[in-house]
């Protein structure tokens, strides 16, 4: 399966295992014997791709049909891209080799906006033409999913279909109606009829968007009967929806190279910020026996010595101790560390704290995200100064030295005050610890690592202009200003021209495809990789169609402007949003969803009420 | 407790993974075929493996191995057993059971390389090879570069293959845990001088020699 020229090549280039496959777990079928041959496309490297949780769902969920043959490729590094191009060798899959022009379906999981240029690169590579208007029948279906096709309006040209929410059935569903389609001898138009007709499916070219003259949106046309909101899918019954037990374990180091255990979906936080938070919702609990056995056996299957329980907030899975003390027997004799990674400040317990370490200590990370109280009010994440304190408390007597905090600054209605007080809160855990006669041994640490705030479709601060660059660096060089006299403190931040473009990308609309082949075209790629990103190229581009880049990012935008999003329905409708982002102007907060309903909406996508509100 | 040399050959796929890969790969596949394997007992357990010698990345070997300790005495039927289907494409467990002789034994490996390209360019090699008293490359080492001529450090050089196209040759290089000669330095040289493929030749290692040549198995 790999020549002599291609094995040269590998060889040549860094970490050759990446392109090869034939790691344990991955599956093999008989090319002859399936009707549907689907490439599960990551527009990233390898170690990133084998990260993604969402990837093993859906691989297995698909190989478990036998007329489906799922396949992986990657976004190959540039030194391998190069040689590919140079001997002319299309990208292929991992499993069997195969040229992606001479698969049914490629689908592209869109994780990050900031990889929108590897799926044109990746697209480039196998030969296909970028425009959908540009394939026929003799090309794959180009399809994309992932959190990102809430809003992938300015990739929506290159897409065939997008599926909106949980893709475990909604993807094969869509390669069964694919299947029934070719078998029929369909069109290509006829096929996207029928497959508009699943809930979760959006046909991106049997919309017309209308441009008014100042560049907002004036309509939004559906054709062919095609529906409009376009519904996301959810898995109504997650409690007892199973998950791969048995998943390809990759051998050139993933990043998170670990078994993986989504425990619930969805969050009740309701952070005004978090865009996951609101696309997920509803909040659904997997069922913690399920949870303890898929464990036990993924860890038998895969031989990781790690299992993480992932979700957006998992101490607040209602099982979470009874889980922890069933688990806690069986990977301590098998010598498994159980890494819990989205903790939260306000239900962080000594006895959490003691189960998850009895192994191997992994790090401590909590995510107070603002300074103050005042902002955090805003932002609705819903800590105080006390159940910082207590934690921190709590860690170093449980042997921590070294606590990472996340914050973000950009974030509205912040004040130079705010900056201030994320330092403050650093050399608060610090004072904490040398107050503490019962300390571990050594000296405390708190790296503080600051993002810039990316407002995003589908939440309450979606209306929101972001910070510009020149005030992003101000509040930067601040915060090392108050820094600079504690060297327990390590700060860190991000690019704010990569958070400009992401800001643009994310709330974008289809006026920003050319403007994204054309900053392909002049090389840019892997955009998120600050050795590659560049920043004048894609400026060039935006200048190039007459494209301002603030329109999209720091602009505030009326509630009664068509977003390029409204026609997409994530379940959490504009007037919550609307109602929530008042709120937030004034401080107010909201409570967990299981303590109080808002009526943000995604209840109706679950048919009931989230939560038995009358039990609280 | 006992020690335990898992013998194994790295083909096909698997040549293009590190041996630092190759370490977590074995790790796993330990871990995944539930044999009683002893962890080292520190903050940290993990368990304690030693690999006997390096392979290069994009090395064939037909006599890897790599030593572990079991908490209890299994046979080697029951061990290769509880590893199968723990592997990733390429490895092929051969044997395992007592390590029979001390890594610092090994003095010399056995390649067999096969050189693809054109017939006049693949003998200019081999002339190049037999009749030039000095074969000079260099040596890239973390600390230094250094001028080597390995002629005379390599053993039994001799072709026993010659296809269309391609040219087979065996040869000793000295290894082992104090001194390596890569045999890629020999087809670097050779790519340089003509132009030939290093990274397209296919190198095996095919058995590893001590002192006084003999095999070690």
């Amino acid at each position: 399966m790999i020549d002599n020229k291609l094995k040269s090549i590998l060889l040549s280039v860094q970490k050759p295992a990446r392109y090869t496959g034939g790691e344990p777990g991955c599956i093999i079928k008989n090319k002859d014997e399936v009707d549907v041959r689907f490439a599960f496309c990551f527009p990233d490297t390898y170690e990133i791709g084998m990260s993604h949780l969402g990837m093993k769902i859906l691989y297995d969920e698909l190989n478990k049909q036998d007329y489906i043959w799922c396949e992986r490729c990657f976004a190959p590094w540039t030194d391998m891209m190069a040689k590919m191009k140079e001997h002319n060798i299309p990208l292929y899959t991992l499993e069997s080799k195969t040229p992606l022009k001479e698969m049914d379906i490629i689908g592209f999981t869109l994780m990050y906006e900031l990889s929108y240029t590897n799926v044109l690169a990746m697209l480039d590579l196998a030969g296909i033409p970028f425009y959908a208007k540009d394939r026929d029948e003799s090309h794959p279906l180009v399809i994309a999913g992932g959190p990102c096709t809430c809003n992938a309006e300015p990739v929506a040209d290159f897409f065939d279909i997008m599926v909106l929410g949980e893709g475990e059935f909604l993807d094969v569903e869509v390669c069964r109606v694919y299947n029934e389609c070719k078998k029929q001898g369909l069109s290509k138009l006829e096929t996207l009829k029928a497959l508009s007709k699943i809930q979760g499916v959006y046909v991106p070219s049997f919309y017309d968007v209308k441009y008014k003259e100042d560049n907002t949106i004036e309509s939004v046309t559906p054709l062919y009967d095609a529906p409009i909101p376009c519904n996301k899918h959810i898995v109504k019954d997650f409690a007892h929806l199973p998950f791969p037990t048995d998943t390809v374990v990759p051998m050139a180091g993933a990043v998170h190279n670990r078994a993986m255990v989504e425990v619930l979906r969805g969050c009740i936080r309701g952070c005004r910020f978090c865009q996951a938070g609101f696309i997920y919702r509803p909040f659904r609990e997997r069922d913690k026996d399920l949870i303890n056995q898929g464990a036990i056996d993924l860890c038998k299957n895969t031989g990781y010595e790690e299992v993480s329980l992932t979700s957006l907030s998992t101490s607040d899975h209602s099982q979470l101790e009874d889980l922890l003390d069933d688990m806690v027997p069986w990977t301590q004799k098998e010598k498994v560390n159980i890494a819990l990674p989205s903790l939260r400040v306000d239900n962080f317990s000594e006895s959490l704290i003691e189960k998850t370490t009895k192994i191997r200590k992994s790090g401590l990370t909590l995510a107070p995200e603002a300074g103050t109280q005042r902002l955090r009010d805003i932002i609705n994440k819903n800590v105080t100064e006390e159940e910082i304190e207590k934690t921190a408390k709590i860690a170093f007597e449980g042997g921590y030295t070294h606590i990472k905090l996340y914050f973000m600054m950009g974030l509205p209605g912040e004040t130079m005050e705010d900056i201030k007080g994320i330092v403050d809160t650093a050399q608060k855990i610090i004072d904490i610890f040398w107050s503490m006669p019962n300390r571990p041994k050594g000296k405390p640490e708190v790296s503080i690592s600051v993002a810039t705030f990316i407002p995003k479709p589908f939440t309450p601060f979606q209306f929101f202009g972001q910070n510009d660059g020149e005030l992003i660096k101000e509040k930067q060089a601040y915060l090392l200003e108050c820094a600079k006299s504690n060297k327990r403190i390590k700060v860190s931040y991000n690019n704010p021209q990569e958070s400009l473009l992401e800001a643009v990308l994310a709330r974008g609309d289809r006026r920003l495809a050319p403007v994204i082949l054309d900053a392909y075209l002049n090389g840019c790629m892997f955009d998120s990789w600050y050795e590659c990103f560049n920043y004048d190229a894609w400026m060039a581009s935006f200048e190039k169609y007459g494209v301002d880049s603030r329109f999209y990012a720091n602009r505030f935008r009326p509630y009664d402007e068509i977003n390029p999003w409204d026609h997409i329905n994530y379940g959490v409708t504009k007037k919550f949003l609307v109602e929530d982002y008042e709120r937030s102007l004034q401080a107010i907060t909201s409570r967990p969803c299981n303590k109080q309903c808002y009526s943000c909406g995604a209840n109706k996508l679950l048919g009931r009420a989230c939560f038995e509100y009358s039990k609280n | 407790m006992s020690t335990v040399r898992i013998k194994f050959q790295k083909t096909g796929l698997s040549i293009f993974f590190s041996h630092l890969d190759l370490q977590k790969v074995m790790q796993r596949a330990l871990k995944m075929s539930g044999l009683p394997v002893w962890y080292s007992k520190g903050f940290n357990p993990h368990i304690y493996m030693t690999f006997t010698l390096p392979l290069s990345l994009g090395h064939e070997s037909l006599c890897e191995s790599f030593d572990f300790r079991l908490e209890e005495d299994l046979t080697e039927q029951q061990i290769l057993e509880a590893m199968e289907g723990t592997l990733p494409d390429g490895i092929i467990l051969t044997a395992a059971g007592a390590p029979d002789y001390d890594a610092s034994q090994i003095k010399y490996a056995l390649y067999k390389i096969k050189m693809y390209g054109d017939k006049a360019i693949l003998n200019d090699c081999i002339n190049d090879y037999q009749t030039n008293p000095e074969i000079i490359v260099t040596k890239v080492s973390k600390k230094k570069t250094t001028e080597i001529n390995i002629k005379e450090q390599i053993k039994d050089f001799k072709v026993v293959e010659e296809g269309k196209d391609t040219l087979t040759f065996t040869a000793l290089f000295p290894a082992g845990t104090t001194y390596n000669l890569n045999p890629s330095l020999l087809l670097e040289y050779f790519s340089n001088k003509f132009g030939i493929d290093a990274n397209g030749c296919d190198v095996l290692r095919v058995n590893l020699l001590d002192e006084s040549l003999n095999i070690l198995q």
